[in-house]
């Protein structure tokens, strides 16, 4: 390699280095004005909020093997709860009826 | 229907200041609980609505006969026409307008008046016209949830980092969850108008709708579970990723599976919320105010030359600073301030990783609330779930 061409190499390296940062800078100083002025309302509701008890956690285990998740799916994969159809409001029945006639 | 002044026979509105209906006519007073409607059924579950629809995006807007509807308050477009006298259902309970037509102009507009970056004609747009109060359905459920989660951080192990998986497992119960009842509203949007403080609730009663828009629940009941789960499982899986051991990186949960059961008897609500509707550019912008406790929500638009021109002056800056220090000619610097100098350089560079993670990241988040602020975005959604 010849002296111009390290050079060359060295300075395409380093400007495109400089360039990058430039761009990161500003897509952030970008972001940070959108997000300050022009960007209202973030999600502020917490678990807590709806759940005062918290999760009860059945499992907690820290680095499983990735055949871990088969057993995982399967042991939490049939939903718990008996399904019923009680207590519902005469309005979703409806609705539910309105949907499927709109879906037919 | 609406219930008259008993002085005059003057319409009634409700007054979110005073709490009381007010007549437009004569200026009486009176308690919502106070006035009953002579030509209102007892003890019947429906109560009389008009009903206009949008021509353009398909909403339905409900209101009492004190409100002609001129305007959709979901896309701002004039296009909407009376479409019926209909009988609703009643809900259960509504928290009344505590915010006035007034006060959540001026919320807007002190978001507005200071802000550099918004277009002069927006601002010129936040004026009570184009402004409606809507009282819009929720069901508020009590609901056991359970969920399964495999998980996958990054960790540092010396020079390397290695990729380490977790499962987590739980169950808990939610009182009191407010779930968005309506399609027409986007409920990542509805989601943002959160807390609505359910102690200032209130039997239903349609004197409070007077003067105001109102929309009905078009939720069947398995459109209900499947969005109380996704509701449930967006805050279950916020509390499971704080259990994965501190200094894991890039926490990401890689599946999921979960349950819902929704107690019977969910409540029906409506909660209001003020919409400013306005277009620019041709395009329609909805600004949600939370009629109970004043908080705004939406992206606005931006004066583009504006805000370009300052991170064109960062990118310029920064360019030039580092490329000094490069280019030789700091020779002097760098001997005179020594180590800091070449510090400062050396963070600007790792930061700038970091940077353009956050930032593109941050910048498609806002892109996407601009979306959901565009009333074509809520259009695009309605069709979207009623395909």
């Amino acid at each position: 390699m010849t002296r111009e061409e390290s050079i060359l190499v060295i300075v395409l390296v380093y400007g495109s280095m400089i360039i990058f940062t430039g761009i990161s800078y500003a897509i952030m100083i970008t972001y940070l004005i959108l997000k300050k002025f022009n960007d209202f309302g973030d999600s502020s509701c917490k678990l807590s909020e709806y759940s005062p008890r918290g999760i009860g956690y059945t499992r907690m285990v820290d680095d499983v093997p990735a055949i871990e998740k088969s057993f995982l799916f399967s042991e939490y994969g049939e939903d718990p709860y008996i399904v019923k159809h009680s207590g519902i409001p005469e309005i979703l029945l409806k609705n539910s009826e309105k949907n499927s006639e709109k879906e037919y | 229907m609406a219930v008259l002044c008993t002085n005059c026979a003057g319409k009634l509105i409700f007054n979110p200041a005073s709490h009381k209906l007010e007549c437009q006519t004569c200026g009486s007073s009176f308690r919502p609980e106070d006035v009953r409607d002579i030509y209102a059924e007892a003890g019947t579950k429906f109560y009389d609505t008009r009903v206009y629809v949008c021509n353009h995006c398909g909403a339905e807007v409900i209101t009492s006969d004190t409100e002609a509807s001129t305007f959709c308050v979901y896309c701002g477009n004039p296009a909407i026409v009376f479409s019926r006298v209909s009988k609703e259902y009643r809900p259960d309970g509504l928290i009344p307008f505590k915010i006035t037509k007034q006060q959540a102009v001026d919320t807007i507009k002190k978001r507005f008046l200071k802000n550099p970056f918004i277009p002069k004609e927006v601002k010129a747009k936040c004026v009570p016209d184009n402004i409606r109060g809507i009282y819009v359905p929720y069901w508020v459920i009590t609901a056991d949830f359970s969920e399964a989660d495999y998980i996958s951080g990054e960790v540092k192990r010396g020079k390397s980092t290695v990729t380490k998986y977790y499962s987590r497992a739980g169950e808990t119960r939610f009182h009191n969850l407010p779930i968005d009842g309506s399609k027409i509203l986007n409920d990542d949007t509805s989601l943002k108008l959160e807390p609505f403080y359910l102690g200032e609730a209130t039997d239903f009663d349609e004197d409070y709708l007077n003067g105001f828009y109102s929309n009905t629940s078009d939720l069947g009941y398995y459109d209900l579970r499947r969005s109380a789960a996704e509701r449930c499982h967006k805050l279950f899986a916020e509390e499971v990723v704080k259990t994965i051991p501190r200094g894991t990186r890039n926490v990401k949960i890689r599946d999921s599976l979960y349950w819902v059961d929704i107690h019977d008897d969910p409540v029906y609500m409506m909660m209001p919320v003020w919409f400013f509707t306005f277009k620019h550019k041709d395009k329609p912008y909805t600004i949600l105010v939370n009629g109970q406790t004043g908080k705004v929500v939406g992206t606005l638009p931006w004066t583009k030359g504006r805000v370009y021109a300052i991170a064109a002056a960062i990118f310029a800056v920064i360019v030039a600073f580092i490329g000094f220090f490069f280019l030789g000619i700091n020779k002097g610097a760098a001997r005179h301030f020594g180590n800091t100098y070449v510090n400062a350089v050396a963070a600007l560079l790792v930061t700038s990783m970091l940077f353009f993670t956050k930032g593109l990241m941050g910048l498609k988040r806002i892109f996407k609330n601009l979306r959901l602020t565009q009333s074509e975005g809520i259009f695009k959604y309605v069709k979207k779930r009623q395909e």
